[in-house]
Protein backbone atom coordinates (compact mmCIF):
# COMPACT_ATOMS: atom_id res chain seq x y z
CA UNK A 1 0.00 0.00 0.00
CA UNK A 2 0.61 3.62 -0.66
CA UNK A 3 2.48 5.33 2.65
CA UNK A 4 1.64 8.77 1.14
CA UNK A 5 -2.81 7.90 0.92
CA UNK A 6 -4.06 8.48 4.04
CA UNK A 7 -5.58 6.39 6.66
CA UNK A 8 -8.88 6.26 5.51
CA UNK A 9 -8.52 5.32 1.68
CA UNK A 10 -5.53 2.93 2.34
CA UNK A 11 -8.22 0.77 4.94
CA UNK A 12 -10.68 1.08 1.74
CA UNK A 13 -8.66 -0.20 -0.73
CA UNK A 14 -7.33 -3.08 1.39
CA UNK A 15 -10.96 -4.54 2.12
CA UNK A 16 -11.77 -3.85 -1.83
CA UNK A 17 -8.55 -5.40 -2.54
CA UNK A 18 -10.03 -8.90 -0.85
CA UNK A 19 -12.30 -8.92 -3.31
CA UNK A 20 -12.13 -11.71 -5.71
CA UNK A 21 -10.43 -10.59 -8.87
CA UNK A 22 -9.22 -7.40 -7.46
CA UNK A 23 -5.72 -6.65 -7.16
CA UNK A 24 -3.99 -3.99 -5.36
CA UNK A 25 -3.95 -1.62 -7.63
CA UNK A 26 -7.03 -1.66 -8.80
CA UNK A 27 -8.35 -1.74 -5.29
CA UNK A 28 -6.58 1.88 -4.95
CA UNK A 29 -8.10 2.83 -8.25
CA UNK A 30 -11.73 2.08 -6.83
CA UNK A 31 -11.24 3.73 -3.52
CA UNK A 32 -10.08 6.48 -5.09
CA UNK A 33 -12.89 6.66 -7.82
CA UNK A 34 -15.21 6.14 -4.23
CA UNK A 35 -13.83 9.80 -3.41
CA UNK A 36 -14.13 11.34 -6.32
CA UNK A 37 -17.94 10.93 -6.17
CA UNK A 38 -20.25 12.71 -4.32
CA UNK A 39 -20.32 12.43 -0.36
CA UNK A 40 -23.99 10.46 -0.97
CA UNK A 41 -22.60 7.54 -2.89
CA UNK A 42 -19.90 6.79 -0.76
CA UNK A 43 -22.74 7.13 2.32
CA UNK A 44 -25.11 4.91 0.38
CA UNK A 45 -22.93 2.01 -0.60
CA UNK A 46 -21.56 2.35 3.07
CA UNK A 47 -25.16 1.40 3.73
CA UNK A 48 -25.80 -1.24 1.43
CA UNK A 49 -23.01 -3.08 3.05
CA UNK A 50 -24.01 -2.36 6.29
CA UNK A 51 -27.29 -3.79 5.79
CA UNK A 52 -26.31 -6.97 4.04
CA UNK A 53 -26.11 -9.47 6.99
CA UNK A 54 -29.41 -7.85 8.70
CA UNK A 55 -31.03 -7.65 5.42
CA UNK A 56 -30.28 -10.91 3.49
CA UNK A 57 -30.59 -14.52 4.98
CA UNK A 58 -31.99 -18.11 3.72
CA UNK A 59 -35.13 -18.66 2.54
CA UNK A 60 -36.94 -21.28 4.41
CA UNK A 61 -37.95 -23.27 1.75
CA UNK A 62 -35.28 -23.10 -0.94
CA UNK A 63 -32.30 -21.59 0.49
CA UNK A 64 -31.80 -18.88 -1.80
CA UNK A 65 -31.07 -15.58 -1.01
CA UNK A 66 -34.77 -13.77 1.01
CA UNK A 67 -35.22 -11.01 2.38
CA UNK A 68 -38.30 -12.16 4.24
CA UNK A 69 -39.01 -16.01 5.35
CA UNK A 70 -39.41 -16.73 1.94
CA UNK A 71 -37.39 -15.61 -1.30
CA UNK A 72 -39.17 -14.08 -4.22
CA UNK A 73 -39.25 -17.27 -6.19
CA UNK A 74 -40.76 -19.45 -3.24
CA UNK A 75 -43.33 -16.58 -2.73
CA UNK A 76 -44.40 -15.70 -6.50
CA UNK A 77 -47.90 -18.18 -6.98
CA UNK A 78 -47.28 -18.05 -10.72
CA UNK A 79 -44.07 -20.42 -10.28
CA UNK A 80 -45.06 -24.27 -10.41
CA UNK A 81 -44.00 -26.05 -7.81
CA UNK A 82 -44.69 -29.66 -9.48
CA UNK A 83 -41.24 -28.86 -10.48
CA UNK A 84 -38.16 -28.57 -8.03
CA UNK A 85 -34.77 -27.84 -9.71
CA UNK A 86 -32.21 -29.18 -7.16
CA UNK A 87 -29.00 -26.87 -8.11
CA UNK A 88 -25.58 -26.84 -6.13
CA UNK A 89 -25.39 -22.98 -5.59
CA UNK A 90 -27.34 -19.43 -5.29
CA UNK A 91 -25.15 -18.63 -8.71
CA UNK A 92 -26.42 -21.99 -9.84
CA UNK A 93 -29.94 -21.16 -9.40
CA UNK A 94 -29.02 -17.47 -11.12
CA UNK A 95 -27.81 -18.63 -14.00
CA UNK A 96 -31.31 -21.49 -14.60
CA UNK A 97 -32.90 -17.98 -14.05
CA UNK A 98 -31.21 -16.05 -16.60
CA UNK A 99 -31.97 -18.83 -19.08
CA UNK A 100 -35.86 -18.33 -18.87
CA UNK A 101 -36.23 -21.78 -19.28
CA UNK A 102 -37.35 -22.80 -15.90
CA UNK A 103 -40.60 -21.81 -14.14
CA UNK A 104 -40.90 -24.24 -10.96
CA UNK A 105 -39.02 -24.03 -7.66
CA UNK A 106 -35.53 -24.39 -6.80
CA UNK A 107 -33.67 -25.95 -4.39
CA UNK A 108 -30.33 -24.94 -3.05
CA UNK A 109 -27.99 -27.68 -1.86
CA UNK A 110 -25.05 -25.45 -0.54
CA UNK A 111 -22.47 -27.66 -2.75
CA UNK A 112 -21.58 -31.27 -4.27
CA UNK A 113 -19.90 -34.03 -2.38
CA UNK A 114 -16.68 -34.13 -1.93
CA UNK A 115 -14.57 -36.50 -0.35
CA UNK A 116 -10.87 -34.65 -1.39
CA UNK A 117 -12.59 -30.95 0.67
CA UNK A 118 -14.32 -32.61 3.04
CA UNK A 119 -17.63 -31.76 2.22
CA UNK A 120 -20.03 -35.31 3.00
CA UNK A 121 -24.05 -35.61 3.12
CA UNK A 122 -24.42 -33.91 6.69
CA UNK A 123 -23.00 -30.93 5.01
CA UNK A 124 -25.50 -30.33 2.69
CA UNK A 125 -29.18 -29.13 2.12
CA UNK A 126 -30.31 -33.11 1.98
CA UNK A 127 -32.43 -33.47 5.33
CA UNK A 128 -34.00 -30.43 4.13
CA UNK A 129 -35.19 -31.62 0.65
CA UNK A 130 -36.15 -34.68 1.92
CA UNK A 131 -38.73 -33.00 4.43
CA UNK A 132 -39.95 -30.27 1.50
CA UNK A 133 -40.82 -33.08 -0.67
CA UNK A 134 -42.31 -35.65 1.90
CA UNK A 135 -44.51 -32.47 3.25
CA UNK A 136 -45.92 -31.35 -1.05
CA UNK A 137 -43.91 -33.86 -3.46
CA UNK A 138 -43.45 -31.88 -6.60
CA UNK A 139 -44.29 -34.40 -9.46
CA UNK A 140 -40.75 -34.24 -10.92
CA UNK A 141 -37.09 -33.37 -9.24
CA UNK A 142 -34.82 -32.22 -11.82
CA UNK A 143 -31.06 -32.46 -10.59
CA UNK A 144 -29.28 -29.59 -12.15
CA UNK A 145 -25.77 -30.30 -10.14
CA UNK A 146 -22.69 -29.66 -11.93
CA UNK A 147 -21.23 -31.97 -14.36
CA UNK A 148 -18.20 -33.13 -12.71
CA UNK A 149 -17.10 -36.16 -10.71
CA UNK A 150 -18.65 -34.42 -7.46
CA UNK A 151 -22.15 -33.12 -9.43
CA UNK A 152 -22.58 -36.69 -11.03
CA UNK A 153 -21.97 -38.03 -7.35
CA UNK A 154 -24.45 -36.03 -5.59
CA UNK A 155 -26.77 -36.63 -8.37
CA UNK A 156 -26.49 -40.40 -7.36
CA UNK A 157 -26.51 -39.90 -3.77
CA UNK A 158 -29.70 -37.51 -4.60
CA UNK A 159 -31.33 -40.63 -6.49
CA UNK A 160 -30.78 -42.88 -3.31
CA UNK A 161 -32.31 -40.42 -1.51
CA UNK A 162 -35.69 -40.34 -3.60
CA UNK A 163 -35.53 -44.12 -3.88
CA UNK A 164 -39.04 -45.65 -3.58
CA UNK A 165 -41.43 -42.38 -4.29
CA UNK A 166 -42.99 -41.86 -7.70
CA UNK A 167 -41.30 -39.09 -8.19
CA UNK A 168 -40.16 -38.40 -11.91
CA UNK A 169 -35.94 -37.88 -10.89
CA UNK A 170 -34.71 -35.89 -14.01
CA UNK A 171 -31.23 -35.17 -14.80
CA UNK A 172 -30.00 -32.09 -16.92
CA UNK A 173 -29.33 -32.73 -19.83
CA UNK A 174 -24.80 -31.94 -20.94
CA UNK A 175 -23.32 -32.11 -24.43
CA UNK A 176 -22.08 -29.82 -26.45
CA UNK A 177 -21.86 -26.34 -26.30
CA UNK A 178 -24.29 -23.47 -28.66
CA UNK A 179 -21.08 -22.47 -31.29
CA UNK A 180 -18.90 -24.97 -30.38
CA UNK A 181 -16.91 -26.24 -33.03
CA UNK A 182 -16.62 -30.66 -32.74
CA UNK A 183 -12.69 -30.79 -33.69
CA UNK A 184 -11.81 -29.04 -30.14
CA UNK A 185 -14.63 -30.65 -27.44
CA UNK A 186 -13.16 -32.33 -25.35
CA UNK A 187 -13.14 -36.33 -25.42
CA UNK A 188 -15.59 -36.82 -22.30
CA UNK A 189 -18.25 -33.79 -23.65
CA UNK A 190 -18.45 -35.64 -26.79
CA UNK A 191 -19.00 -38.59 -25.80
CA UNK A 192 -21.24 -37.91 -23.32
CA UNK A 193 -23.10 -35.56 -26.16
CA UNK A 194 -23.13 -38.67 -28.52
CA UNK A 195 -24.52 -41.10 -25.49
CA UNK A 196 -27.29 -38.91 -25.03
CA UNK A 197 -28.47 -37.93 -28.47
CA UNK A 198 -31.68 -37.22 -29.19
CA UNK A 199 -34.05 -38.06 -32.44
CA UNK A 200 -33.69 -35.18 -35.17
CA UNK A 201 -37.46 -34.09 -35.83
CA UNK A 202 -38.93 -33.45 -39.09
CA UNK B 1 15.46 -23.71 -18.98
CA UNK B 2 12.88 -25.03 -21.65
CA UNK B 3 9.60 -26.58 -20.46
CA UNK B 4 9.55 -30.22 -19.66
CA UNK B 5 7.33 -32.69 -21.15
CA UNK B 6 5.60 -34.93 -18.21
CA UNK B 7 3.39 -37.77 -18.97
CA UNK B 8 1.77 -39.88 -16.98
CA UNK B 9 1.41 -37.43 -14.41
CA UNK B 10 -1.75 -37.99 -11.70
CA UNK B 11 -3.27 -35.40 -10.06
CA UNK B 12 -3.52 -36.12 -6.60
CA UNK B 13 -4.39 -32.86 -4.65
CA UNK B 14 -5.18 -29.52 -6.16
CA UNK B 15 -5.60 -26.32 -4.24
CA UNK B 16 -6.75 -22.87 -4.14
CA UNK B 17 -3.53 -20.32 -4.12
CA UNK B 18 -4.04 -16.83 -4.19
CA UNK B 19 -6.77 -15.52 -5.76
CA UNK B 20 -6.76 -17.34 -9.46
CA UNK B 21 -4.03 -19.91 -8.94
CA UNK B 22 -3.97 -23.29 -8.11
CA UNK B 23 -1.16 -25.34 -6.73
CA UNK B 24 -1.55 -29.03 -8.60
CA UNK B 25 0.30 -32.19 -6.61
CA UNK B 26 1.00 -34.34 -9.90
CA UNK B 27 2.10 -38.19 -8.80
CA UNK B 28 4.76 -39.01 -11.76
CA UNK B 29 7.03 -41.94 -12.67
CA UNK B 30 10.26 -40.37 -12.60
CA UNK B 31 10.00 -37.56 -10.14
CA UNK B 32 7.65 -38.98 -7.81
CA UNK B 33 5.25 -36.37 -6.51
CA UNK B 34 5.53 -32.51 -8.13
CA UNK B 35 4.03 -29.85 -6.80
CA UNK B 36 3.28 -27.37 -9.44
CA UNK B 37 2.12 -23.71 -9.60
CA UNK B 38 -1.01 -23.63 -12.13
CA UNK B 39 -1.55 -19.45 -13.04
CA UNK B 40 -4.55 -18.29 -13.48
CA UNK B 41 -6.00 -21.57 -13.27
CA UNK B 42 -9.32 -20.63 -11.56
CA UNK B 43 -9.76 -17.15 -13.36
CA UNK B 44 -9.67 -18.92 -16.81
CA UNK B 45 -11.43 -22.41 -17.50
CA UNK B 46 -9.77 -22.51 -20.95
CA UNK B 47 -6.23 -21.82 -19.71
CA UNK B 48 -5.74 -25.71 -18.75
CA UNK B 49 -9.00 -26.89 -20.15
CA UNK B 50 -10.53 -28.36 -16.85
CA UNK B 51 -8.35 -31.28 -16.42
CA UNK B 52 -6.57 -30.29 -13.34
CA UNK B 53 -9.36 -32.12 -11.85
CA UNK B 54 -8.27 -35.75 -9.24
CA UNK B 55 -8.36 -38.34 -11.12
CA UNK B 56 -7.16 -37.03 -14.56
CA UNK B 57 -4.09 -38.67 -15.92
CA UNK B 58 -2.36 -36.01 -17.91
CA UNK B 59 0.49 -35.50 -20.13
CA UNK B 60 1.90 -31.97 -18.85
CA UNK B 61 4.33 -29.02 -19.29
CA UNK B 62 6.45 -27.94 -16.54
CA UNK B 63 8.95 -25.26 -16.20
CA UNK B 64 11.04 -26.49 -13.87
CA UNK B 65 12.75 -23.07 -13.37
CA UNK B 66 12.24 -22.54 -9.27
CA UNK B 67 9.87 -19.83 -8.24
CA UNK B 68 10.48 -20.04 -4.38
CA UNK B 69 10.28 -23.94 -4.59
CA UNK B 70 7.57 -24.25 -6.89
CA UNK B 71 7.92 -25.48 -10.33
CA UNK B 72 4.97 -23.68 -13.00
CA UNK B 73 2.84 -25.75 -14.86
CA UNK B 74 2.71 -24.20 -18.60
CA UNK B 75 0.18 -26.85 -20.25
CA UNK B 76 -1.73 -29.72 -19.35
CA UNK B 77 -3.23 -32.52 -22.02
CA UNK B 78 -5.84 -35.54 -20.75
CA UNK B 79 -4.78 -38.34 -21.63
CA UNK B 80 -6.77 -40.46 -19.19
CA UNK B 81 -9.92 -39.61 -16.56
CA UNK B 82 -9.10 -42.92 -14.39
CA UNK B 83 -12.67 -42.57 -12.84
CA UNK B 84 -14.94 -41.21 -15.52
CA UNK B 85 -17.80 -38.50 -14.35
CA UNK B 86 -20.25 -41.25 -14.00
CA UNK B 87 -19.68 -42.32 -10.15
CA UNK B 88 -21.84 -43.00 -7.48
CA UNK B 89 -20.90 -41.36 -3.94
CA UNK B 90 -19.00 -44.51 -2.45
CA UNK B 91 -17.01 -45.09 -4.97
CA UNK B 92 -15.86 -41.50 -5.05
CA UNK B 93 -15.10 -41.89 -1.78
CA UNK B 94 -12.95 -44.90 -2.21
CA UNK B 95 -11.09 -42.92 -5.19
CA UNK B 96 -10.44 -40.13 -2.99
CA UNK B 97 -9.29 -41.94 -0.50
CA UNK B 98 -6.79 -43.74 -2.64
CA UNK B 99 -5.59 -40.55 -4.10
CA UNK B 100 -5.15 -39.13 -0.08
CA UNK B 101 -2.88 -41.89 0.38
CA UNK B 102 -1.09 -41.38 -2.68
CA UNK B 103 -0.42 -37.74 -1.94
CA UNK B 104 0.71 -38.57 1.38
CA UNK B 105 2.74 -41.60 0.85
CA UNK B 106 4.59 -39.92 -2.54
CA UNK B 107 7.95 -37.80 -1.73
CA UNK B 108 9.12 -34.69 -3.96
CA UNK B 109 12.27 -35.88 -6.37
CA UNK B 110 11.89 -39.41 -5.63
CA UNK B 111 11.16 -41.50 -8.36
CA UNK B 112 8.23 -43.82 -7.46
CA UNK B 113 6.99 -45.74 -10.79
CA UNK B 114 5.25 -48.45 -8.62
CA UNK B 115 3.33 -45.98 -6.76
CA UNK B 116 2.17 -44.67 -9.95
CA UNK B 117 0.88 -48.08 -11.21
CA UNK B 118 -0.96 -49.07 -7.54
CA UNK B 119 -2.46 -45.59 -8.49
CA UNK B 120 -3.60 -45.66 -12.14
CA UNK B 121 -4.40 -49.87 -11.51
CA UNK B 122 -6.61 -48.97 -8.81
CA UNK B 123 -8.26 -45.99 -9.22
CA UNK B 124 -10.28 -47.15 -12.15
CA UNK B 125 -11.73 -50.24 -9.91
CA UNK B 126 -13.92 -47.38 -8.48
CA UNK B 127 -15.36 -46.39 -12.07
CA UNK B 128 -18.98 -47.38 -13.31
CA UNK B 129 -21.84 -48.78 -11.16
CA UNK B 130 -19.75 -49.68 -7.92
CA UNK B 131 -22.36 -51.82 -5.72
CA UNK B 132 -21.67 -50.79 -1.90
CA UNK B 133 -20.82 -54.16 -1.08
CA UNK B 134 -18.08 -54.11 -3.64
CA UNK B 135 -16.40 -51.28 -1.64
CA UNK B 136 -14.83 -53.05 1.04
CA UNK B 137 -12.89 -55.68 -0.90
CA UNK B 138 -11.66 -52.84 -3.05
CA UNK B 139 -10.70 -51.29 -0.22
CA UNK B 140 -8.74 -53.96 1.30
CA UNK B 141 -7.24 -54.84 -1.94
CA UNK B 142 -5.99 -51.55 -3.01
CA UNK B 143 -4.98 -50.70 0.80
CA UNK B 144 -2.71 -54.43 0.50
CA UNK B 145 -1.38 -53.55 -2.88
CA UNK B 146 -0.29 -49.87 -1.53
CA UNK B 147 1.45 -51.73 1.65
CA UNK B 148 3.47 -54.04 -0.83
CA UNK B 149 4.76 -50.86 -2.64
CA UNK B 150 5.75 -49.56 0.52
CA UNK B 151 7.05 -52.74 1.64
CA UNK B 152 5.52 -53.17 4.43
CA UNK B 153 3.05 -55.91 3.21
CA UNK B 154 4.18 -59.45 4.90
CA UNK B 155 3.69 -62.41 2.56
CA UNK B 156 -0.23 -63.56 2.96
CA UNK B 157 0.66 -67.46 1.77
CA UNK B 158 3.65 -68.17 4.13
CA UNK B 159 4.39 -68.99 7.23
CA UNK B 160 7.13 -66.24 9.11
CA UNK B 161 8.61 -68.84 11.14
CA UNK B 162 8.75 -71.84 9.19
CA UNK B 163 8.20 -70.85 5.90
CA UNK B 164 5.27 -73.38 5.46
CA UNK B 165 1.78 -73.01 3.89
CA UNK B 166 -0.50 -71.11 6.19
CA UNK B 167 -3.44 -73.11 5.32
CA UNK B 168 -5.55 -73.66 6.34
CA UNK B 169 -5.73 -70.55 8.10
CA UNK B 170 -2.98 -68.10 9.25
CA UNK B 171 -2.70 -66.16 12.57
CA UNK B 172 -1.74 -62.78 11.80
CA UNK B 173 -0.59 -61.44 15.43
CA UNK B 174 -1.54 -57.88 16.03
CA UNK B 175 1.78 -56.22 16.08
CA UNK B 176 1.35 -56.81 12.15
CA UNK B 177 4.80 -58.88 12.20
CA UNK B 178 3.48 -61.50 9.24
CA UNK B 179 1.76 -64.31 9.59
CA UNK B 180 1.86 -67.87 10.90
CA UNK B 181 0.80 -71.35 10.08
CA UNK B 182 -1.53 -73.29 12.71
CA UNK B 183 1.57 -75.10 13.99
CA UNK B 184 3.53 -72.29 14.42
CA UNK B 185 1.11 -70.04 16.16
CA UNK B 186 1.36 -70.22 20.00
CA UNK B 187 -2.82 -69.45 19.75
CA UNK B 188 -5.52 -70.65 18.17
CA UNK B 189 -7.70 -67.07 18.43
CA UNK B 190 -7.90 -64.67 15.39
CA UNK B 191 -7.44 -66.96 12.58
CA UNK B 192 -8.28 -65.69 8.67
CA UNK B 193 -8.82 -68.90 6.40
CA UNK B 194 -6.52 -69.47 3.77
CA UNK B 195 -9.31 -68.46 0.80
CA UNK B 196 -9.38 -64.56 2.24
CA UNK B 197 -5.37 -64.24 2.50
CA UNK B 198 -4.99 -66.24 -1.40
CA UNK B 199 -8.11 -63.81 -2.51
CA UNK B 200 -5.97 -61.13 -1.37
CA UNK B 201 -2.95 -61.76 -2.52
CA UNK B 202 -3.97 -62.95 -6.37
CA UNK B 203 -5.76 -59.35 -6.15
CA UNK B 204 -2.60 -57.69 -4.58
CA UNK B 205 -0.42 -59.50 -7.36
CA UNK B 206 -2.60 -58.95 -10.45
CA UNK B 207 -3.67 -55.59 -9.38
CA UNK B 208 -7.07 -56.49 -11.19
CA UNK B 209 -10.71 -55.77 -9.76
CA UNK B 210 -11.72 -58.91 -10.59
CA UNK B 211 -9.98 -60.87 -7.73
CA UNK B 212 -10.49 -58.06 -5.24
CA UNK B 213 -14.10 -58.92 -5.71
CA UNK B 214 -13.78 -62.51 -5.09
CA UNK B 215 -12.54 -61.78 -1.38
CA UNK B 216 -15.11 -63.45 1.01
CA UNK B 217 -16.88 -61.70 3.17
CA UNK B 218 -16.12 -64.26 6.37
CA UNK B 219 -12.88 -63.73 7.94
CA UNK B 220 -12.22 -60.42 6.66
CA UNK B 221 -12.83 -58.16 9.55
CA UNK B 222 -9.21 -59.81 11.21
CA UNK B 223 -7.37 -58.72 7.89
CA UNK B 224 -8.61 -55.12 7.84
CA UNK B 225 -8.02 -54.58 11.31
CA UNK B 226 -4.29 -55.75 10.35
CA UNK B 227 -4.18 -53.43 6.98
CA UNK B 228 -5.82 -50.59 9.27
CA UNK B 229 -2.47 -51.17 11.96
CA UNK B 230 0.04 -51.44 8.89
CA UNK B 231 -1.53 -48.43 7.28
CA UNK B 232 -0.85 -45.91 10.26
CA UNK B 233 2.73 -46.75 10.08
CA UNK B 234 2.58 -44.59 6.98
CA UNK B 235 -0.14 -42.89 7.13
CA UNK B 236 -0.16 -41.59 10.94
CA UNK B 237 -3.58 -39.84 10.70
CA UNK B 238 -6.81 -40.40 8.86
CA UNK B 239 -7.45 -37.45 5.73
CA UNK B 240 -10.58 -36.43 4.99
CA UNK B 241 -11.45 -38.66 2.49
CA UNK B 242 -10.60 -41.43 4.72
CA UNK B 243 -12.68 -40.07 7.39
CA UNK B 244 -15.63 -39.80 4.61
CA UNK B 245 -15.38 -43.17 3.15
CA UNK B 246 -15.51 -44.53 6.72
CA UNK B 247 -18.62 -43.27 7.79
CA UNK B 248 -20.03 -43.90 4.36
CA UNK B 249 -18.89 -47.68 4.75
CA UNK B 250 -20.28 -47.44 8.32
CA UNK B 251 -24.16 -45.66 6.79
CA UNK B 252 -23.59 -42.93 9.10
CA UNK B 253 -24.95 -41.00 6.21
ZN1 LIG C 1 -37.24 -19.92 -1.76
ZN1 LIG D 1 4.93 -72.14 10.66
Amino acid sequence: MDASLPLAVERLARLLGRLPGVGERSAQRLALHVLAQPVDYAKGLGEALAGLHDEVHFCNECFHLAEEELCRICSNPHRDPQLLCVVEEVADLLAIERSGEFRGLYHVLGGALSPLRGVGPRDLRFAELVARIAAAPPSEVIVATSISVEGEATASYLLGLLRGQTIEVTRIASGVPQGSELEYLDQATLGRAMRARLPLRR
Amino acid sequence: MPSQLISPAVVVRVQNYGEADLIVALLTADRGRLDVLARSARSSRKRFAGVLRPFCQLQVLVDLKRHGSLATLTGAELERDLLGTDVEYGALCLASYLCELAAHVSQPEHADPQLLRWLTACVPWCAGRTVAEDLPPLKLASEAALLRVLGLLPDLLICGRCSGDVQPVGHWDPDGHGLLCPHCSPTQREATPYLVLAQLQASVMALDRASALLIPATGRSLVEDRMQRLLRQAVPQAGRAERALRSHMLGLD
